[in-house]
């Protein structure tokens, strides 16, 4: 990881997790990469990350200088990857909103090779999960014609975004999905433990769903109740996840209130990352 | 047998360094053990608060802010929700059922809560259990208290006793609503959450006691417990409150909703995702203290090996009369083997008594200061595991110096020196 690209990466990082300190210090070390082309000199706060700035742009710097560089690029390193127990050794550590489709097609992750496939469950994608009709597509598809009639920049067109966006959040389930036995990889946002175990969940298709990153719609969370005995542990659901089970979409009642889907009692594992 | 009563024997003549070993192999399991049974106690307590409350919502703040303060009462709030926006999103449909939370007060060092009788009804820990009472009954009246199973054992309270509770966070005389006493109606089972070190009240007691006052002091027209009855005893604000829903896989539209209530900035978490997120950032330090529990643990072998090491030269003739009245070399390192299982055994033995010892000596003030309950449970397999391969790793240390007496036992120890 060349200096200066770590130094995109902690200010990105520090902004992304809203971090006081983070934040201040990401901050600050942009600044002064700019300061520090024009000037060479160090104009900020930071000493680790200014004599870092420093040495990059000036080939000719000290020792010293240069093993103070080394430390600055080792504190960004910690600070870009959150420390997650499956994949900390992975390159692609997991950062705030990253898909599961992401990580599954990595190579880095070696997760695609791990994940077995359970015999009589259909392996679904997330997109799956949406309505027919009402994935991202196919609703710009719908509002093309009314975006391609207003002027870009307009009012009218703020109206039509937020029209759209209200159709993707009404997010409603996929009947068809019913009762379907299925198997489904994504993120864990615990619910319920038994001791520090969990035994409820709420699968989420991105990392860190509901604490970082906007809340899923209603279609993109599956509610998962494990059976009794069965547990997922707090280093387990730091990582990655797979589930098979019943889909119940929660459609069988008129009341749209119960909408929403939910598996009991499913097979489960995670994906173990080498 | 007669290897280990040679050991034994010869163990006595050099009691002092082998008691000193035996110290710091004591020490070393009794850090291991200890940070793994903090580690343990401290995720068991914290995770067994937070059980079927579907959503956390207070002022705007950080997520783990608002879980300490409103679950752990550890922290203080930032600030407010108006009863107002409680009861618009309480009447909502997705909405099942509500806990109101209102924290400011103490008694004598334990946090004072106003609720309302929900908590009673919906608040879950554990694996969902619900609360249950040892003694007494619920609070109906505003001057009623219903106390946590340590309030009542540390302080010596049982229903019927009249308690005073303190404005803010001191037990400072001034600030004593000594005016508006409750009475004890009432005390929880113990649960090993911060239930029980919590006084709980009607929220209509809260609005009582603080009548007569104005910006947190007591206004110059006092009003007695009679009096403040007769005023609006509906909250204006309360500090936090806990929702259940209808609907779970409505989790995250619900929580949607209150982050972007326009009346109130508001924040709304799920205590799960947010406790195992909490614990995610402090994870590293879990395993900090790890390595550093296994370098005491290393640096106690060295200890050993060292010690062995220099015994072995004051033994020289010991081992060789051994080996001259029949001993074979495996017997050598066998004995080596065995004093160092001895001293091993016997410093895990020491170490698990120095661990219970100073469980129950820190006990009352972890749980008071942090509200983690170090139950003094029997040994789990993953302690027992680390004491196994303590002496496991004793053993093979012990190797070392077994292997070295055996190969000079005969040339060495007979060999005329003077």
């Amino acid at each position: 990881m060349t200096l200066a690209s770590s130094l995109c990466v902690l200010s990105f990082t520090a902004t992304a997790c809203g971090s006081p300190n983070g934040a201040g210090a990401g901050a600050d070390a942009g600044a002064d990469v700019g300061a520090g082309v024009v000037a060479g000199v160090d104009v900020g706060v930071d000493v680790g990350v200014d004599v870092g700035v420093g040495a990059g742009v000036d080939a000719g710097a000290g020792v010293d200088i240069g093993a103070r560089a080394d430390d600055a690029t080792e504190i960004v390193a910690e600070v870009a990857a959150p420390p997650t127990h499956a994949t900390s050794d992975s390159p692609g550590a997991l950062q705030y909103g990253d898909p599961i489709t992401d990580l599954l097609s990595s190579p880095a992750a070696g997760a695609e090779a791990s994940a077995p496939t359970v015999a009589g469950f259909r392996a679904v994608e997330w997109d799956d999960l949406i309505a027919p009709g009402l994935s991202g597509e196919e609703i710009y598809e719908r509002y093309r014609e009314q975006i391609e009639a207003v002027k870009p920049g307009s009012p009218k067109l703020d109206e039509i975004y937020a029209e759209m966006n209200d159709d993707y959040d009404a997010a409603s389930v996929n009947p068809a999905l019913n009762s379907q036995k299925i198997q489904l990889a994504g993120f864990v946002a615990p619910l319920t433990f038994d001791g520090e175990k969990i035994t409820e969940f709420l699968l989420v298709p991105y990392f860190g769903a509901c604490i970082h990153v906007p809340p899923p719609p209603l279609n993109q969370v599956v509610v998962i109740t494990l059976a009794e005995g069965e547990s997922l542990s707090l280093e387990d659901s730091w990582g990655a996840v797979w589930v098979a089970g019943t889909l119940d979409a929660g459609v069988t009642d008129t009341d749209l209130a119960t909408a929403g889907y939910s598996i009991a009692g499913p097979v489960f594992g995670t994906y173990a990352t080498q | 047998m007669t290897l280990l009563l040679i050991a034994l024997k010869s163990a006595r003549f050099r009691r002092t360094s082998i008691v000193l070993t035996v110290l710091a192999i004591a020490i070393s399991a009794t850090l291991l053990l200890g940070v793994d049974k903090i580690r343990k106690e401290s995720r068991a307590s914290f995770f067994n608060t937070v059980a079927g409350t579907d959503l956390i919502v207070g002022a705007r703040s950080s997520p783990t802010n608002l879980l300490l303060y409103s679950v752990f009462r550890i922290g203080n709030a930032t600030n407010n929700v108006s009863w107002e926006t409680y009861e618009s999103i309480a009447e909502q449909d997705e909405v099942a059922w509500t806990i109101p939370i209102a924290l400011g007060d103490s008694h004598r060092g334990f946090r004072v809560m106003g609720t309302s009788t929900d908590y009673f009804e919906f608040y879950r820990y554990g694996n969902k259990q619900q609360l249950s009472l040892d003694a007494g009954e619920r609070f109906e009246g505003a001057y009623d208290a219903v106390l946590g199973a340590d309030v009542a054992r540390d302080l010596g309270y049982k229903v019927g006793n009249e308690i005073v509770i303190s404005h803010g966070l001191t037990s400072a005389d001034f600030a004593d609503h000594d005016d508006k006493p409750f009475t004890v109606v009432g005390i929880f089972d113990r649960t090993g959450t911060p239930v029980d070190r919590t006084v709980h009240v009607g929220l209509a007691g809260i609005e009582a006691i603080h009548v007569d006052f104005r910006d947190g002091s007591r206004s110059g027209v006092p009003l007695d417990a009679e009096q403040a009855l007769q005023f609006d005893l509906t909250p204006t604000s309360i500090t936090a409150f806990m929702v259940g829903l209808e609907n779970r896989a409505q989790t995250f539209q619900v929580q949607r909703e209150i982050n972007e209530f326009r009346a109130e900035p508001m924040t709304a978490i799920l205590p799960g995702a947010t406790l195992s997120e909490f614990w995610r950032t402090i994870a590293p330090v879990e395993q900090v203290l790890f390595v550093i529990s296994g370098f005491v643990l290393f640096a106690g072998l060295l200890g050993m090996l060292t010690t062995i090491l220099s015994t072995l030269n004051e033994r020289r003739r010991e081992i060789a009369v051994l080996r001259a009245v029949g001993a074979r070399g495996r017997h050598v390192v066998m004995l080596i083997v065995l004093e160092t299982l001895l001293v091993v055994t016997a410093g895990c033995a020491l170490g698990v008594g120095m661990l219970y010892a100073l469980l129950s000596l820190a006990r009352p003030t972890v749980a008071r200061r942090f509200g983690v309950d170090l139950a003094l449970t029997w040994l789990d397999s993953t302690q027992l595991g680390i004491l196994g391969s303590v002496i496991g790793a004793a053993v093979v240390v012990a190797l070392i110096p077994g292997f070295i007496a055996y190969r000079r036992s005969i040339q060495d120890g007979l060999a005329l020196k003077v």
